[in-house]
């Protein structure tokens, strides 16, 4: 049985960290290439700006438009060889992200969804479990949720996680009046 | 799984022949490699209606494209022939037919040619708007592409699906603006349409029309062949680009304004992708505030033309009682990138993705379902039709959407093309499986309904391509019929997409 992932040598270079010391743009202790948020969601700033205090290179994306991010970050580097990429995004933004992962043989390991309610708490489901990180222990950090997401991101390895199919992110869940949905994720 | 009447012997048999022609990494049989090709937005997502391909094999080069299908044929394993697959709405890059094994273009990603003197491009099946575009900047060419609202899509793919952009006309009537095909018959057999079907034509993308019966028309929504490259004439580019917004209070206006806009367009004094909006107050949209009709007209051409054209507009305008009619803010182009960032790039060639951050959740849209299908139908371009259309949606819409329960999006009037509108309803599609089932259940309704006033759809999502193809009923079906026997002729093991837009294999034919 073939996999898309199993060809992509490149690919599975660029999931292990140790072989990535050196490649700009790219966490060497993560392997991931970019962190992506969503501009107007002040959640996803403090996630991004957390990211960035563990040495990701971050890039924002505005109201679920990931044009620019797509054309003059992801694209470009991807060209190179497909990297991990991450985020704290809109589902929309995500779900292009995965189509466009599809076509280089990587995919969504780890997808967890944030649904911000009206009175500031949030309530969090984790969809695709890629690394350590539970819903119970995004609850447990409070307010401070998307400063663990980014400590957990910093944390996660990239070769433990599966390999699996298309991820939920096209098709949005029913949520309480008012409430807005992140979603964060990994693609690998 | 297997495709359906396929031993797992003969598919074995195909795949190992599969890997042969492309080279094992190419052939994609993993359920997580399947599994890609679902449609994202599928209204049977995860129900076990749900179309699914059985395989995917993804050639480089014409001639392993005609490898592949010879082994389809020898063992008569249905394929369904994507290019880029992002055919959202309309069923993904997942088969009419489950079981079929898709074949999968996008790695065919080569642009053959630009052409900047006569206008031109030549492409391979998984050259996307946004490669096309990159393409036409790093070589400063001055001719633009016409891109749909998502800018990842194939060129030749939104087209055979008979899909359009948003820049000026003829360029985004995107079958309509192509200029030669080759194709890749069932048999295995190279064919060239129009100029290339010569030798050593030296005409190709020149002329589209070449010499005897034109058969183009049959790979538009069809499944009579694999097409691996396609020519598409392209705009200049234009100096200007204005738009006049016009405006109408009363319900009655629409007659004369849409007529006027008729006229215009038709003389091409306004040749660019206008729209209508109102009749129905939808939140958000221009013309839910004071005025009941708001008309947009864009004009593209050199400044001075724009100009004078947009004085036309104003005078036939002036002569429809009420209406007012303002001037939009004239763009030179190429636009700076701070115009660009502030306008519809779409419009001005530049391919993008914004429309899928619109389709978020937002406050007009505060519960977006995520995944949507369009119901489509095409009515005359007259006032009369579009209020005739307004009181056939609200006199069923109570019915129809279970008293309000199901929230369709619409209408809204597109002007794609001359002489027609299509009013399209967007039916929303999320993870619930039993607002999807109701979903499918009112889309269902709608076609019959709209059909019995004449009106049925230009495009429909896969699950309801019989459905739609049923409704174009005249003499008894007579236009399925010949159809169906060109199709017999052409592709007699019925192995190219069956079921594409209701056009089925004699053997696949029975009880449907
Ligand atoms: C938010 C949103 C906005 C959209 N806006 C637009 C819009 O503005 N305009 C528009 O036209 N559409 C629009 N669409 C619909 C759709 O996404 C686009 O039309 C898209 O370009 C189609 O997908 P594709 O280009 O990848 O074509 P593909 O999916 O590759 O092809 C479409 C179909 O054509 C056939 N086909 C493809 N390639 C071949 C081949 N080489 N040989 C034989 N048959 C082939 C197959 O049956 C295939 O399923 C929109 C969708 C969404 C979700």
């Amino acid at each position: 049985m073939t996999t898309r992932r199993a060809f992509l040598q490149i690919a599975t270079a660029a999931a292990t960290p140790v072989a990535l010391g050196g490649i700009p743009g790219i966490n060497p202790r993560t392997g991931h290439h970019i962190v992506l948020f969503e501009d107007s969601q002040p959640q996803a700033g403090a996630f991004a700006l957390r990211a960035q205090s563990q040495g990701f290179a971050t890039r924002a994306i505005r109201h679920g438009d990931i044009t620019e991010a797509w054309l003059k970050s992801v694209r470009p580097a991807w060209e190179r060889r497909p990297a991990s990429i991450a985020g704290l995004t809109t589902p929309a933004a995500l779900f292009c992200f995965e189509e466009l992962a599809f076509a280089r043989g990587l995919r969504v390991v780890f997808h967890a969804e944030h649904i911000l309610l009206p009175d500031g708490s949030a309530q969090h489901q984790v969809q695709r479990a890629g690394h350590a990180l539970s819903a119970s222990a995004l609850q447990r950090a409070g307010s401070r949720w998307p400063q663990r997401l980014a400590d957990s991101l910093a944390a996660s390895r990239l070769p433990r996680m599966a390999r699996p199919g298309p991820s939920l992110a096209s098709l949005e869940p029913a949520l309480p009046a008012g409430a807005t949905l992140l979603t964060s994720w990994i693609i690998a | 799984m297997l495709p359906p009447n396929v031993s797992s012997a003969d598919f074995n048999r195909a795949i190992a022949a599969w890997k042969q022609a492309v080279g094992a990494d190419w052939v994609f049989t993993s359920d997580e490699d399947v599994a890609l090709y679902r449609d994202a937005y599928s209204p049977w997502w995860d129900e076990p209606d749900e179309r699914k391909a059985s395989a995917a094999v993804a050639p480089y080069t014409v001639e392993q494209v005609q490898a592949v299908v010879r082994t389809a044929n020898q063992y008569r394993i249905p394929l369904y022939a994507i290019s880029t697959g992002r055919n959202l709405a309309y069923g993904g890059s997942a088969p009419v037919y489950s079981g079929s094994v898709v074949l999968d273009l996008k790695r065919m990603n080569r642009v053959l040619e630009v052409s900047e003197r006569n206008a031109y491009a030549l492409v391979e099946p998984g050259v996307s708007y946004f490669d096309l575009h990159e393409h036409i900047t790093k070589q400063k060419l001055d001719v633009w592409v016409d891109p749909p609202d998502p800018g990842w899509g194939s060129v030749i793919g939104n087209a055979l699906d008979g899909g359009g952009g948003w820049t000026a006309f003829p360029f985004r009537d995107h079958f309509g603006a192509h200029c030669g095909m080759e194709v890749v018959l069932a048999n295995g057999e190279i064919v060239r349409t129009g100029m290339g079907a010569l030798g050593n034509s030296k005409t190709w993308q020149h002329n589209r029309w070449g010499y005897g019966p034109w058969v183009d028309g049959l790979f538009r929504q069809g499944n009579m062949g694999v097409v691996t490259k396609m020519g598409f004439h392209l705009m200049p580019r234009p100096e200007a680009m204005q738009t006049a917004t016009v405006q109408g209070a009363r319900e009655e206006d629409i007659i004369p304004l849409l007529d006027t806009m008729n006229l215009l367009e038709n003389q091409l004094a306004v040749n660019g992708s206008t729209s209508l909006f109102g009749g129905m107050r939808i939140p958000g949209m221009p013309g839910s505030g004071a005025a009941m009709w708001t008309l947009q007209l864009p004009i593209y051409g050199p400044e001075k033309v724009v100009r004078a054209q947009m004085e036309y507009c104003r005078e036939k305008f002036a002569k429809v009682p009420g209406a007012t009619f303002t001037e939009g803010e004239l763009f030179r182009t190429p636009l700076d990138e701070a115009t660009l960032n502030r306008v519809r790039k779409v419009s001005f060639g530049v391919p993008d993705l914004s429309t899928f951050g619109m389709l978020g959740r937002n406050p007009q849209n505060p519960a977006p379902p995520g995944g949507h299908i369009g119901f489509s139908p095409i009515i005359p371009r007259t006032g009369e039709a579009v209020l005739e259309y307004l009181r056939f949606y609200t006199s069923n819409l109570q019915a129809v959407s279970e008293g309000g329960t199901l929230r369709f999006v619409g209408p809204v009037f597109m002007t794609n093309w001359d002489r027609s509108l299509v009013a399209m309803i967007m039916f929303p599609i999320g993870r619930d499986k039993v607002m999807n089932a109701k979903m499918r259940a009112a889309f269902e309704k709608w076609v019959h309904l709209a059909a019995e006033r004449g009106w049925a759809e230009y495009r429909a999502p896969a699950g309801f391509q019989d459905l739609c193809a049923k409704t174009y009923s005249y003499n008894n079906h007579a236009l399925t019929r010949f159809r169906e026997t060109i199709k017999d002729a052409v592709d007699p093991n019925g192995i190219l997409s069956p079921g594409r837009y209701g056009v089925w294999p004699k053997h696949l034919r029975k009880g449907r």
